[in-house]
Formats: structure tokens, sequence, C-alpha cells
């Protein structure tokens, strides 16, 4: 199993050097969305990292419209021609694009994690790229059972998150007014905390840089408590993301954790995090199960027998029905079932249909206006249907 | 006054308005009021999870409504699906395009492919798939995909761009609620209620009041702010310029709302649409009409966001969220005696005596002043009641499905 973290700032690798990860994702200015590192800093990051005969992945994460896109490949084909990289990250499939077709040296991570969550879409995009995807970055979303299936459908590395912070979001507005507040920190950023009393989460913290403004969760993510389950998956590597607590300290614990991973130490890692975790939806992903239930499908429209709604009632006088489909079909003398909004059933024999100006008729048209008699119990937004079974008893009905 | 130029009349391009139908009543009142395109969802693979989604019969009287009015219709299938989901789908495939739907609207790879194994129908790229360059354009043009609905950080210009360059039809939202982050990025519902907001569960969490403390004010300081919620986009005054970049469809947000917002956002952008297309300008008059009709309707306070410039901190509430309501919706119209009355479903309650307006399909709406209410029995009304019928007086013009609407008192 290989690890992964990420490098924003220049001074992030000096704590990470003599740790257990062989691969480290470069976060720049003028390529990605969270980077504080300036591209010719990390022109010198990637030399020292490969002198020390680890793996550089430079990491494209934004998502750029197309009057900035001309300046953002500009910037980035100066810098592929004058760097040592050779493996990059990639989010926006234009980026995807633009490598594919003009950089065929370069192996590509393509980073998944939002947007694609079943096996179709990621094979389709790795089927795009061909040999040159070398890993895809999967969904925070996916259960253990999803991940351990992946690895053994898709015929490339994949990566997980497995701990650290938790983006919610990524807006490109200015959501925090960072220039009217007047307010630049060293690193460009503007941070904040976030409550709601309408949200059952306090302590979101959220950042605005020239990037725009991220959302993160007042917890972090810690899938390491899974680490014996996680070692069986095959091609797995595992993202760690130790912003905004980075230390030695933290690097240090979490080393003692990977050569030792007895829970004590997780937890001691997880203390000096300073944060409470969750697991995300490592055991489950339980909007499958609320998604059903948010869907309430309107089934009586596909019974054959639906003959309309009820709009109004006049107690002990009339009701009005409005016909929405199977006209033809209602006539006088035949049998109705009236469906309440509380599942109540009540029947009518029609002896009689009026039309709006209460004059008797015998023919109807769709989308047509009639009354009938009135049926006790009925109330507005009753559904009506035709009743094939004639097994009901019948109610007494007033004239109208 | 927008001008046009020296350009001649009969080259102007006039974009598709494409309207929200997020029930059978509100794709009628969509078609009525204008829309050359309606898109809804049927009962599963959509966003919408709560909106009164079309069971396949419903959808087959939609598309024979629709057709008969020269109205196209786009499904959605653009929720992300998971694995699970996609059982059914190639078949679903095959049934919408057994039944001549016109489009779908996909959001995933996956999805595209099976609908394209099943099927011949066209693809549209949702929104949430974020395609904001011509490169990304272009992929998922090689993916089999006819038209790009651009992410709503694009501007019209680079919309036009993306077009000319990749040969693609281009879809931008032209009115209606907006996300603030990119679409099919945000996962708040996700990690802090359970729902996911990329398959139809969006808890809208953006919209909450939050106190936020700064981490360079002094302890203590607490800002009160609805930080995170959009204004509402409206690009009725740049209908010429999507013109100009040959937008192919101007989509209108909001299948969750009702049928006064469908009815009067469609009859408004109809409108402009059509005196654009005559060859005449806009004049400042018809533009300040245009948004004095829209502001009608509820609705937060309203920005072009990005459709020209980069949307900034001022496209953003903060300091108030409460949705806009200048006028109600009191009832719609659902029969007429010719030269006679009226016959109205009401939908919220109004007095003898209240001033109402009709709002027809074309021309200005039509006030009526209710010196009786009658009921079907011709009794009189003082005050009406929600699923009641009632009777106004006969106004020239009105037709079924029209709506009335009253000015909400302030």
């Amino acid at each position: 199993m290989k690890l992964t973290t990420f490098l924003y700032d220049s001074g992030d690798y000096s704590f990470l050097k003599n740790s257990p990860f062989s691969e480290f994702v470069v976060a720049t200015k003028e390529f990605s969305s969270l980077g504080k590192m300036s591209a010719n800093d990390a022109n010198s990051l990637i030399e020292k990292i490969a002198a020390d005969g680890k793996k550089t992945v430079l990491l494209i994460d934004r998502l750029t419209t197309q009057s900035e896109f001309l300046t953002l490949i500009e910037d980035l084909t100066l810098f592929l021609s004058g760097s040592g990289v050779k493996t990059v990250r990639v989010q926006d499939i234009g980026i995807y694009q633009f490598i594919l077709t003009h950089y065929p040296q370069l192996k590509i991570q393509l980073d998944l994690k939002t947007g694609h969550h079943n096996i179709y879409s990621l094979m389709g995009w790795l089927a795009y790229g061909k040999e040159r995807v070398e890993k895809i970055v999967l969904s925070k979303e996916f259960s253990q059972e999803t991940i351990l299936r992946y690895s053994k459908e898709l015929p490339t590395d994949i990566e997980i998150y497995a701990f650290g912070r938790i983006q919610l979001f990524h807006s490109p507005r200015s959501l925090l007014k960072r220039e009217e507040r007047d307010y630049f920190s060293a690193e460009g950023e503007m941070w904040a905390s976030a409550k709601s009393e309408e949200s059952p989460h306090q302590g979101f913290r959220i950042m605005e840089n020239n990037r725009g403004t991220f959302m993160f969760h007042p917890r972090m993510l810690c899938l390491l408590d899974y680490l014996d389950d996680l070692k069986k998956v095959v091609n797995l590597s595992l993202s760690i993301d130790f912003s905004p607590s980075l230390s030695c300290d933290v690097v240090t614990l979490f080393s003692l954790f990977w050569s030792d991973p007895k829970n004590e130490n997780l937890s001691n890692l997880k203390a000096k995090m300073g944060n409470s975790f969750i697991r995300g939806f490592y055991l489950g992903n339980k909007t499958d199960a609320l998604i059903e239930k948010l869907k309430v499908p309107m089934n009586y429209r596909e019974d054959p027998n639906f003959i309309g709604e009820v709009l109004e009632v006049h107690k002990n006088r009339a009701i009005a029905v409005k016909i929405i489909q199977n006209s033809e079909k209602l006539k006088l003398n035949s049998q109705l079932i009236f469906e309440t909004p509380e599942g109540r059933k009540q029947k009518l024999n029609v002896k009689e249909i009026r039309d709006i100006n209460l004059n008797p008729i015998d023919t109807l048209k769709k989308d047509a206006i009639i009354y009938l008699k009135y049926v006790r119990g009925v109330v507005p937004r009753t559904i009506v249907f035709l009743n094939s079974s004639q097994d009901l008893e019948v109610h007494n009905e007033c004239k109208i | 006054m927008i001008q046009c130029n020296n350009e001649k009349v009969k080259e102007r391009f006039i974009p598709e308005l494409l309207s929200p139908a997020g029930s059978f009543e509100k794709l009628k009142t969509a078609i009525l009021y204008g829309a050359d395109a309606v898109y809804l969802s049927g009962d599963k693979y959509s966003l919408r999870a709560r909106s009164d989604n079309f069971s396949p019969r419903e959808l087959e009287e939609a598309l024979f409504f629709a057709h008969n009015h020269n109205c196209k219709v786009y499904v959605t299938l653009n929720g992300f699906l998971h694995d699970g989901d996609l059982s059914g789908l190639g078949g679903y495939a095959q049934y919408l395009e057994k039944i001549g739907v016109d489009a779908v609207i996909v959001s995933d790879l996956g999805a595209m492919k099976i609908i394209r194994d099943h099927s011949h129908l066209e693809i549209h790229l949702s929104t949430q798939a974020s395609c904001v360059n011509a490169l990304s354009a272009q992929a998922w043009k090689n993916q089999g995909v006819s038209r790009i609905v651009g992410g709503r950080e694009i501007s019209i210009v680079e919309a036009g761009e993306i077009k000319k360059k990749v040969g693609i039809e281009m879809e931008l939202f032209i009115h209606g609620s907006m996300c603030m982050a990119y679409s099919g990025h945000c996962t708040i519902s996700n990690f802090t209620a359970g729902r996911d907001s990329n398959r139809g569960g969006c808890a809208h969490s953006c919209r909450f009041l939050y106190s936020l403390s700064y981490d360079h004010d002094a302890p203590g300081i607490e800002r009160q702010g609805h930080f995170m919620s959009s204004k509402d986009l409206n690009g009725i005054s740049l209908i010429p310029h999507f013109s100009f970049n040959e937008i192919d469809s101007l989509k209108v947000e909001g299948r969750m709302k009702g049928p006064l917002y469908v009815a009067t956002i469609t009859k408004i952008y109809r409108e402009a649409l059509n005196i654009w297309k005559k060859g005449d300008s806009f004049s400042s008059e018809m533009v300040s009409e245009w948004e004095n009709e829209l502001e009608k309707v509820s609705h937060r306070e309203y920005a072009a966001a990005n459709l020209v410039d980069k949307a900034d901190s001022k496209t953003v509430l903060w300091n108030k969220d409460q949705e806009l309501d200048d006028y109600k919706i009191v009832g719609e119209i659902v029969g007429l005696e010719e030269g006679k009355f009226l016959l109205l479903n009401v939908k919220n309650s109004f007095l003898k005596g209240d001033r109402l307006e009709v709002l027809l399909t074309t021309g200005s709406s039509v006030e009526v002043v209710c010196e009786k209410i009658l009921n079907i029995f011709d009794e009189e009304v003082e005050k009406t009641k929600p699923s009641t019928l009632v009777k106004l007086p006969f106004v020239l013009n009105a037709q079924n499905l029209n709506l009335v609407r009253q000015r909400v008192a302030k």
C-alpha cells in the first residue's frame, strides 16, 4: 500500500522528508486551488524530492473558465518545459484533454472524486486516456464494499482519501468578502468559523483565497481505524492531508502509527490534530436509503381507471371533479371510487353529471370540470377512479 | 437602449426558451406562456427528488401535449448516479426514445454510456458536470454530447467562444436561483445531513443564516450573514448578448417553483425574445417594464451572476435571504363561459372588492375588480377559500390555465 500526501507550501516537505510517504502531490498557487507555493519554489522542491528518491505529482485542480484557460495553459507550458515533472494530477476534463494531446510523455493521475460515482463513468474516463492514466482518485463518498469492488474491476491503481480535513465545497466567489474587508494574510488567505442554528453541525471552517472560497467540515475524516481491511485492497493508495495542522510532531506520530498501527498510536495522532473525526461513508453510504424516501411516486396516474381529481366540495350538495384522463369511460351509471388524501375510499353510482353552468350533460371532454352529487367524506384533492369491480358499498348521495 | 448596430434583422439568432416543468400542470403553463422547450424528470434518475415528477403515463401525455404545441421535451437524468441507481437505465432510455423525447440531460459519463448503448437519444450535458472551457466541451463532444449546459461560472461571451471553437450547441441559465459553488462539487448536504445533493437531496444549507467569526477579528466578534446565499439570476436585459453570441438555449431554473413563477418568467422572456426576433431594439422602457414584471414573482434579489463579468461578493445576499413577494397567486382558471364568467380554482383566499390581475398568455395583464364573487350555485361569497371554485367577471382573451394574481399588501 502506497502513501500519498500534499505539499501546499515549499516548507512543508521539511516535516515530511523522513516519513513513510512515497508520493508528494505538489500544490502551487498557479495551478491548484489551495496551493501556496510559487511555481519557482515548486520547481526546486520537485528536484529536491527527486534527489531523495521519492515521487512528485504536480497538482492541476483549478476549474478554469474559457477566458482564463489560455493563460493557465501558457503558464503550464512554460512551467513544464523547465521542470522535472513526470506525473500530473488533473481534475478538469479540459486539462485532462490538454495533457493527453500535448504531453504524451506525462503520466496522469485522474482526480474523479466529484461527479463520478459509478464504475461506467470511471472506466469511461480511464479508457479515454488509455495507458496514460496511472491512478484514479476516487470519491470520498464510497463505502468499503465499493472501494474493494472497484479495486478489482479497475485496471489501474486507485487512491482514496483516508485522513484529513473534508472540503465541502469550492465557490469561485468571494464569500468572505476578503477584498472588501481589506484583509490579507501572508498567504493571501482569510479564515473564519461559521455556525448556524439551522445546521446540526457547528464550527465549519471557511477559507477564502484568490481562487475563491472553500468550506471544510468541522470534523476531519479518518479511515485509519480500518487499516487492516484497507491493506487487503489491491492497488490502493491512501492519501493523507495534515493541513492545517502539519507539524513535526504530527508527522512523527503518524510515522509511529504506520510502523505500529495500534489504537493508542492512532489516538495520539488524532489528539495532536486537535479535531474530532468521522469515518464518512466508509461503512455505508446512507444517502442511498434516504434518496428513495424522498421520492414519492404518483403512481395513480398509471392506473387505467384513473379519472381525475376533486377540486371543490359543497357539503351535502355537490363536488367538482377535474377530468384528467379516461373522459370517454365516465358515463351515466358508471361507478366511481373516491380515494381521499388519507387513503379512505368512498364510491358513487353516477346518476347525473353537470357542467359548470349546472346543466346536465352525458358526454365529457378531457380537462372539463364536472359536478357530481356530494359524497360523504370526500375532500378536495381526492383522487377519482372508475370502479371496475363494483364491490364497495354505495353511499347515498344528495341531489345537486 | 441596446443598439442593433447595422446587423441585418433577418440574420438575428433567436435562442430557444427552455422552461422548467416540475409537474404536468406547470408543463402546460410553460407551454401556454411561450416556452420553446421544457425540461422535466421522470420518476427517477433526476436531481429534483421532491418535485412532482412525471410517471410514464404522464410523460407520454406531456409529450403529446408539448409536441402538439411545437414544444420540445428534455428529460433530466442528471443525478450523479451510483452503481445501484443504474439498473433499468438502459431500458428507460429505450422507452424515452420510443415515446419521442427530444433529448436527455445527463451529468456523468457512466449514465451517458448506458444511454448511448441502448438508444440514439440526443444527449445534453448537465450544468452539474461543470463544463467551463472549450477543451472540456471537446472531450464531452467526443463522448457523444450534442449540447453543453454551461457551468454557471461562465459568461455569455465565453459560452459563445466555446460554441465556435468546438462546434457544439450551448445552453446557459438565464433566470432563477443559483448555486454559489461549482455545481456538482458541493457536498454540504451529503456530509452534514446524509442527503446526497447531487442525487436530488440538497438540503439548501447554503441558504441558512450563519454567524461568522473571522480569525483576524478580536475574540467574541461575530458577523451574521447569509454569506453563502447567491442572489437570483436575471438576464432579461442581456437577451441581445445571448443572441449575438449565438447561445442556442436560454434556460429558466425552477422545477420546484409554482405555476405563477413559471407563467410569469416564461411570458416575459417570450415577449422579449419576440421583440428581438422582430428586429426591434430593447428600449429602456421595455426593459424596465419586464424588470417590473419579474419583480412580481417570488424571488431573492436579482443579479447577473457571471453572465457578463465574474460574480463578485455583491452577488451574494449576506444581509437578507427572504424571498421577495410582490404578488401572490390567487388561482387558476379552470373553466369559462364565453362572455359570462371565468371559473377560478382558488389557491389563496381573497375578498369581495379585491383587485386581481388575470395573467394573459400574451399582452398586459388585465385587472379585475371583484365587486361580486359567486360560487357555482350563483350565491355571493364575501371571502373565498382555497380549494373552492368561484366565478369571476369574464375577461376577453382569458383561457384555461391562465393564472390570476394579487398584489401583496406590505
